[in-house]
């Protein structure tokens, strides 16, 4: 009987996380429609008469703004008015040394798996405990 | 944060600290919430559709990522309420952290599904993190050297 309720509930909560995560996504992009501005960040290139050239999504952007000195080791964050390959810039801020931060996290993710594997072993039953 | 090194240094202090047996279950919270919204990273080495990533960006909210875990704990042939509870306090941690951080227009929205308010504490930039990371990571130490000192270094 107890199985039973098991499955029931878990039944429950999957159809609970597909609604949240439809009408999260619903939300979401309400909000973003209503908003003018936008955030991107991308690799920089190079620089132009008019501000910047940016990478995003492996295309070039023109970043409209005052000169900007590009970041070290890292990309540039630019909020402000998107329109096709154009932003207009209302604020810039270089992420510097984030390539070495990302480095860091892939270290820190096999430092996840090294502990988790010395503590669980992966079975056709499930984790169980090593 | 934007690094998984920060956020497993606080999980790892909390396991440390709580003497929890099954620390990893921590550092699996600790970097769960980023595992979906992190996957537009891709973009770094190969164009990725330019569609809404909305739906992944849910998994960056307590409940959302709570209703995950309690879908994923029976994975575990452990106890469920110690899975559930060690894997949340981790997520709780990584959200938390992730509200100290500065953005132009961003946050957590930490009282979804109640609001969508973004929380930031603006604390710093993501690309700091080093100012959090260098004394957490000393933390750890004194707290591991401490523990090998009484002899008790599996907590």
């Amino acid at each position: 009987m107890n199985k039973i309720w098991e499955r029931v509930a878990y039944v429950l909560i999957v159809i609970l996380l597909v609604t949240t995560i439809m009408h999260y996504y619903s939300a979401e992009n309400e909000i973003e429609e209503k908003e003018a501005e936008t955030s991107i960040m991308g690799p920089y290139k190079e620089a132009t008469e008019n501000g910047f050239i940016m990478i995003y999504n492996k295309k070039e952007i023109e970043v409209i703004a005052p000169q900007h000195t590009p970041p070290v080791l890292g990309e540039v964050l630019v909020y402000g008015y998107l329109d096709q390959n154009k932003i207009t810039a209302i604020g810039i801020h270089n992420y510097n040394y984030n390539y070495i931060l990302y480095a860091l996290s892939a270290l820190a993710g096999l430092v996840v798996a090294f502990i988790f594997f010395k503590e669980w072993k992966i079975t056709r039953r499930g984790i169980i405990d090593a | 944060m934007p690094d998984w090194f920060t956020h497993v240094l606080i999980g790892l202090i909390i396991a440390e600290v709580f003497n929890v047996r099954k620390k990893s279950l921590i550092l699996i919270g600790a970097i769960i919430p980023d595992i979906l919204p992190k996957l537009v990273l891709l973009r770094l080495f190969t164009p990725i559709p330019e569609v809404s990533y909305a739906a992944f960006k849910a998994f960056h909210t307590p409940f959302v990522i709570f209703l995950a875990i309690l879908l994923i704990a029976p994975l575990f042939r452990y106890d469920y309420k110690k899975v559930v509870a060690l894997i949340s306090i981790g997520a709780l941690s990584h959200l938390l952290a992730d509200a100290a951080l500065r953005h132009f227009a961003g946050g957590v929205r930490l009282l979804y599904p109640l609001s969508m308010t973004k929380y930031s504490f603006g604390l710093f930039w993501p690309n700091e993190s080093f100012i959090i990371m260098v004394p957490l990571f000393a933390i750890y130490c004194v707290i591991m050297a401490r523990k090998y000192r009484n002899g008790n270094p599996a907590g």
